[in-house]
């Protein structure tokens, strides 16, 4: 079993600042939550949920596993902050979490659903009330997911949180323990491979937000 | 180098709000509940300690066993066998009477 370690990393993001009437900064989440603030743990689960998803599903390639795993993933967080050394990078401890347990599920249980990237269903907390918006976004999934496919698990995490979740390099790099030049690296190659394999499926390659 | 950004909002769980509230909320629910279980839960030295007055008792009940065994047991040796004491003293009195073969040895065994 791996490890759960935190790293030495640092998640500033664009909404996390303590100025003004702005939302608090993660440490002082960490902090409230530890006096079991029910409120800061809402605001920490949805700050990270999304990209404790993107990281597992970079891993798994499955998006019901994703799911599991990052709820799961964050459970633990919640049930062990007290571990949590460093409460102003809480981001880099979970996303630490969030990806030995998805190593975990990978190489113990490997043909447990079905084949990585190629799984056509929606997960649980995907699935809205339309069932032909379903499955639209259900066919642009599973173009993505053949296309992801195509590169690394580094490259997926990467492009994952850079383009889904607006991570920035430095924060990435410092999540995954690579520089930010190599960040920026494993972007421009996942780009180019997702584009080799997007051209033509009639899948949103362009750019968006 | 790219910083274009590629298309995944089908891949995001939390394109619709409703549905990805409620595991938010969920996931709130599980992991303070999970954490307050973790509060309660006694720590090694509580458990130890939780121990202590059974610990104590076994003690008391091992020594009441103990002591009267210990009192009624002979603590004497074991006497030597007959038989290996009197070969024992023939050597000591083969080695004793000096300068002498190894077949005195064995007649001062009787053997």
């Amino acid at each position: 079993m791996a490890t759960e370690v935190a790293p030495a990393v640092r998640m500033p993001r664009k909404d996390n600042t303590t100025h003004g009437a702005g939302p608090a900064d993660d440490a002082t989440l960490v902090g409230r939550m530890r006096g079991g603030d029910r409120e800061a743990a809402t605001a920490l689960v949805g700050r990270y949920l999304r990209a404790a998803y993107v990281v597992a599903l970079a891993v798994l390639g499955n998006r019901h596993d994703a799911e599991d795993v990052a709820q799961e993933a964050f459970v633990v967080a919640i049930e062990r902050i007290e571990e949590c050394r460093e409460p102003d990078r809480f981001a880099g401890w979970l996303m630490t979490i969030v990806r030995n347990r998805s190593r975990n599920l990978r190489n113990t249980v490997p043909a447990r659903r079905s084949i990585p990237w190629e799984d056509d269903a929606l997960a649980d907390g995907m699935r809205s009330p339309d069932p032909r918006q379903d499955a639209e976004r259900s066919e642009d999934a599973d173009r993505l997911m053949h296309a992801l496919a195509a590169v690394s698990d580094i490259q997926r995490e990467v492009v994952l949180l850079h383009d889904l979740e607006g991570w920035h390099h430095a924060d990435i790099g410092a999540s995954l323990g690579v520089s930010e030049v190599m960040s920026r690296q494993h972007l421009f190659t996942a780009h180019r491979l997702l584009r080799e394999r997007l051209v033509g499926s009639g899948l949103p390659g362009g750019s968006h937000g | 180098m790219d910083e274009e950004r590629l298309d995944f909002r089908a891949l995001d769980p939390s394109v619709d709000p409703v549905p990805w509230n409620r595991v938010v909320a969920s996931v709130v629910t599980r992991g303070m509940a999970a954490r307050a279980a973790a509060c309660r839960r006694p720590s090694v030295m509580e458990m130890l300690a939780g121990w202590k007055r059974p610990a104590l008792a076994l003690a008391a009940v091992l020594a009441l066993v103990a002591v009267p065994v210990l009192l009624f047991v002979d603590p004497a040796p074991q006497p030597v066998p007959a038989g290996k004491a009197e070969v024992a003293l023939a050597v000591v009195d083969w080695a004793w009477a000096g300068p002498s073969q190894p077949l005195d040895l064995l007649d001062a065994v009787g053997r």
